[in-house]
């Protein structure tokens, strides 16, 4: 595997383009804001002890990507993503993908409970199993978003990792203000950062894992980095490129 | 019955340390001795349904036995889509335990009630068991909590009548017409024990087949009595006997609009004495 990660990345949303434009599917924005966090978490601090939630589900193409770099799934299945018979769907499901995905996510605001679940069970096994769960910002609508979060203050939870991808997707809808404040009313420590920064993840992850506490991460990433047309556009929310000339296109856009 | 059974899940945790217990703020007080001796094992998460399922398909995805406690529509209906996705889609196992099913709580208002349960659930892949007493209780819960299955166990908080044990013990025969009552016996159908001598009464625990070895449907009319909505058995039997002469008595109401009592309540709907012998004596299929 190549040490360089920015040619790395460059690659992966190649991979990415590509297969939804093969298979006319995809949240081709949404997985391109969360790219990084996932390179950083799987290729740096992935254990197979833990458990890694993609609670915002259509983002999975996302996280195929990166299965798919490591060669956990083989090229034949990544771009088979979505046909009638593959195990990649649009949502990632853990009857499919057993190892890979400890819990089927889609439907919003499913993963935080859950984790909190395998948390606790943790906890309670005397576990050092560690739980990282990636939202969305609007899912943080979802009433179980703040359920979950007294339920970790109540529990007393330290093992724990909320990563949220703070995309702006919720610029046209009713929004979630002062997350930090509100995420802070329940003793969970909460920190920001830059979510494209390899180096400035990478540092953040290890600080988290080492306080030996759960943690709220603020990534602030863009909606479709690394196409100058994709970024911050809902229009390319759940779209692919329309012809092989847009591909292309896009292809050498990628920065 | 709602008293019986947090005993029985004691003996379990007793024996199974793997078994944890969520409650929705309900039944609290009797699960006492397991929050004294147990307390990992025993939360409280009071109104935080939706969290509530999720929470336990990560305890149950880290292999714990997991019972869930609620009253029916707030435990089913509000975290439906969980139950849904996050067991039956995840393919996790899961024991839920419901009281106050279809009117029992008829004095609280349509905020409290739920007819659509079993229905709901029977569809999703769900063992439904619908106890008939404390003893049936007693054995569904240690028998099946620790399949690998989905468990719905619909407790009743109403009274319960076994007037009609000696006509159930009865052979069968295949002259008689059947009745089939699906979990506890109800004082209506307690009431008319003297006019029920020429069915064969059928007492099941849960709306399947498999409950009904040795009934025949050729020459029979066969009616069923089911306390929530959907023809639930009704539909299964026809699937397999086409023949078959089957209804089942009218349970059609999701909003019962008064107050009063339980035995009230299904008066209104269509159940008294009177009117249960009048559904029987209906010859129409």
């Amino acid at each position: 595997m190549s040490l360089n990660h920015k040619s790395n990345l460059k690659k992966i949303r190649e991979n990415i383009l590509k297969c939804a434009f093969i298979n006319k599917e995809g949240h081709i924005g949404s997985s391109y804001s969360i790219l990084e966090i996932l390179y950083v978490y799987f290729i740096f601090f992935y254990s197979k002890t833990d458990f890694f939630i993609l609670s915002k589900g259509h983002a999975s193409i996302g996280l195929y990507s990166i299965f798919f770099f490591k060669k956990w799934i083989s090229k034949e299945k990544f771009f088979n993503f979505g046909a009638k018979k593959s195990i990649l769907g649009g949502h990632p499901d853990s009857n499919k993908l057993k190892k890979l995905v400890p819990f089927s996510t889609g439907s919003l605001g499913h993963g935080l409970p859950t984790s909190v679940g395998l948390s606790y069970s943790s906890k309670i096994k005397n576990s050092n199993s560690k739980i990282f769960v990636l939202c969305g910002d609007q899912e943080l609508l979802e009433g179980t978003t703040w359920e979950s979060l007294a339920l970790i203050q109540n529990l007393k939870l330290k093992n724990m990792i909320i990563i949220l991808d703070k995309n702006n997707s919720d610029f046209r809808s009713i929004k979630i203000n002062d997350i930090k404040k509100k995420v802070k009313s329940f003793d969970l420590p909460v920190t920001t950062v830059n979510g494209h920064s390899l180096t400035d993840l990478k540092n953040i992850f290890l600080k988290i894992i080492k306080s030996n506490n759960s943690h709220f991460l603020i990534c602030n990433t863009i909606k479709g980095k690394g196409i100058k047309l994709m970024e911050n556009n809902p229009e390319w929310h759940h779209k692919y490129p329309s012809d092989h000339n847009q591909l292309l296109q896009f292809i050498r856009s990628i920065y | 019955m709602r008293s019986t059974f947090p005993k029985i899940i004691e003996k379990i945790i007793n024996k199974d340390k793997n078994t944890v217990v969520l409650l929705g703020d309900i039944g609290v007080y009797s699960f006492k001795n397991i929050f004294e001796k147990y307390p990992n094992q025993i939360l409280n998460l009071s109104t935080l349904e939706q969290t509530m399922i999720g929470f336990a398909a990560g305890l149950v995805k880290n292999n714990h036995n997991v019972f869930i406690h609620s009253i029916s529509p707030f435990l089913i209906l509000r975290a439906l889509e969980q139950i849904k996705i996050d067991f039956c889609y995840n393919k996790l196992p899961i024991n839920l335990i419901s009281v106050g099913g279809s009117f029992e709580y008829s004095k609280l208002g349509s905020t409290h009630h739920c007819s659509e349960d079993v229905m709901i659930l029977d569809k999703y892949g769900f063992k439904v068991f619908i106890p008939k007493n404390e003893i049936d209780l007693k054995k569904l819960i240690i028998n099946n909590y620790n399949k690998n299955q989905f468990n719905y166990f619909r407790v009743t908080s109403l009274e319960q009548f076994d007037t009609l044990d000696q006509i159930i013990a009865r052979k069968y025969n295949k002259k008689k017409n059947n009745l089939i009552i699906v979990g506890p016996i109800r004082k209506f159908i307690s009431d008319n024990k003297e006019n029920l001598n020429n069915f064969n009464i059928i007492n099941i625990s849960s709306p399947c087949l498999s409950e009904l070895k040795g009934v025949h449907f050729e020459n029979n009319h066969t009616y069923i009595y089911e306390d929530y909505i959907g023809t639930v058995l009704e539909f299964k039997i026809r699937k397999k006997y086409t023949f078959a002469k089957v209804k089942t008595l009218p349970f059609n109401t999701v909003f019962y609009r008064y107050y009063g009592t339980p035995d009230e309540a299904y008066d209104n709907i269509g159940f008294s004495k009177k009117k249960f012998m009048n559904y029987l004596n209906d010859s129409n299929f």
